[in-house]
């Protein structure tokens, strides 16, 4: 978990959670682009996010260009889960553009790209009711497991479940496959357990960066009277 | 303000209504619940929880302040134009209504800024100050170099106009002010001036010196600039190259700024 700085960019962040590896970068809130400009909201901001991959992200070098099915889909995803935790009636009339790299895949993209742009939408200092934070929750026998690779995603039942640490309320549950409903709820407490520590992860990562930028915004102050001196 | 163990600790503890002003360093990031006391009317970057009854926090920031008022100052955020600010422009598109193109003229021309160079970065880190014009006096450049700091962040960096310069230019007319009293001719000329190389590289270094503090966030000053300027006058950097590598960069705001810890 690494905020990476990009120069021209409001926001970025890397998170890598096994071996998936995923950039997110955000840009605004800004005045919309020409090519979305449609897509204006009068009073309140709108989401769009873009996802790619990198070429060589999987192995065996199959190539997934931009507009993949599977990546719209998590784009998709992606827009619907953070559209009610960000405050987007604050910004009237701008865009929020999410800028998502696939730079490594073994599984649980989706749920990396969520947490990827939570820290990415906070270092670019949008404002948001809470975290969200998302993990993928497998099922052996009857067993859950968490944090999918992919080879364990493609071959057993899995659950993609994104929520707000702090009330426990759930933004997303996509289920690819099926499952006895019996099995549901186990999956899904464990999943919100589960992201409840990655929450205390992030917000610690959080503290830590903003406390340096806090320190260093004061430093540059108290320093400027003793170097002249 | 010297921030002690106890502020940067990751304890956190509830704003106490009774006592002011103690805490406005505290940090918190988004959905940490900023007070619980009912009093406290809630500003900018907070927002009431589910229930009611907590003021939360909707950004990473300070928590700040004033009387009764609580709000959380988020740490980098987008410009926030207020009355007065000197800013930067810079044309990305020219809406073509007549009206409206004639009145812009009025106030503004294009390519008022000349004799130098645009650069970036983020707005938080210009603060308001009673001058945002600074002329880093010769030794930085044979006629001294010219910056102007808008407070959105960006930044016009040009040839000097103090008393080593060989034309008497209106100094101060560049960034948006009317242009009583300046002479508009060579305030809004578009033409360049000839300038020799040192000043080109003293441009330049200014340029790559102020892209490195803000690398780090640190906040821009003139005396910073200057005190950073001489740092590389001082260690024989003048004639190679302005950027500079990573080992000199650790020295300078080990130096300069007194930062020991520069590993991100």
């Amino acid at each position: 978990m690494t905020f990476t700085p990009q120069a021209n960019a409001d926001g970025s962040a890397t998170m890598q959670q096994g071996l998936s590896t995923v950039s997110a970068t955000v840009f605004g809130p800004r005045e919309p682009r020409a090519q979305s400009r449609g897509m204006l909201l009068h009073d309140r901001a709108f989401l769009s996010v873009e996802v790619g991959e990198a070429a060589w992200a999987q192995q065996g070098g199959s190539k997934r260009s931009r507009g993949d099915k599977r990546l719209t889909e998590v784009a998709a995803a992606i827009r619907d889960t953070f559209e009610p935790v960000v405050m987007l009636q604050l910004y009237p009339r701008t865009e929020i553009s999410v800028y998502i790299q696939v730079l490594g895949s073994d599984g649980g993209i989706l749920s990396t790209a969520i947490n990827a742009t939570t820290l990415a939408l906070i270092d670019a200092g949008v404002a948001m009711a809470d975290y969200i934070t998302s993990l993928s929750i497998g099922l052996h026998l009857t067993q859950p497991l968490l944090d999918l690779s992919g080879p364990e995603e493609s071959d057993i039942p899995h659950l993609v479940v994104a929520c707000l640490p702090a009330t426990g309320k759930i933004t997303l549950a996509t289920l690819e496959t099926r499952i006895h409903v019996d099995r549901f709820e186990d999956m899904l407490d464990v999943g919100v357990e589960g992201c409840r520590v990655l929450h205390a992860e992030m917000q610690a990562e959080v503290r830590q960066r903003t406390t340096t930028i806090v320190e260093r915004m004061q430093m540059g102050q108290g320093t400027t009277a003793a170097v002249t001196a | 303000m010297d921030m002690d163990a106890n502020e940067q600790s990751y304890n956190y503890a509830e704003l106490d209504p009774e006592e002011s002003g103690s805490l406005e360093r505290q940090i918190t990031t988004p959905g940490e619940v900023v007070t619980s006391a009912k009093e406290f009317m809630r500003g900018h970057g907070t927002l009431l929880d589910a229930s009611g009854e907590n003021v939360v926090a909707t950004v990473a920031g300070t928590v700040e302040r004033v009387n009764k008022l609580v709000s959380v100052k988020s740490v980098k955020s987008r410009y926030n134009p207020e009355k007065g600010d000197l800013v930067v422009g810079r044309i990305t598109e020219r809406r073509k209504v007549e009206s409206d193109a004639l009145k812009m003229r009025e106030f503004l021309a294009e390519g008022d800024l000349r004799n130098g160079q645009l650069t970036i970065v983020p707005a938080s880190l210009i603060r308001r100050l009673k001058t945002h014009f600074y002329t880093l006096p010769p030794p930085c450049g044979p006629q001294g170099v010219d910056v102007i700091l808008g407070v959105n962040g960006y930044i016009w960096v040009c040839l000097g106009s103090g008393p080593g310069s060989d034309k008497e230019r209106a100094t101060q007319g560049g960034g948006g002010g009317t242009s009583d009293g300046f002479d508009n001719e060579l305030v809004y000329s578009d033409k360049n001036d000839i300038i020799p190389p040192p000043s080109r590289q003293a441009i330049s270094r200014v340029c790559a010196l102020i892209q490195t503090f803000a690398r780090y966030s640190i906040p821009l000053t003139e005396t910073l600039l200057m005190s950073a300027y001489e740092w590389c006058r001082h260690n024989g950097l003048e004639e190679t190259g302005v950027v500079l590598s990573r080992a000199l960069e650790k020295q300078l705001l080990e130096e300069i700024v007194g930062i020991v810890d520069t590993d991100e």
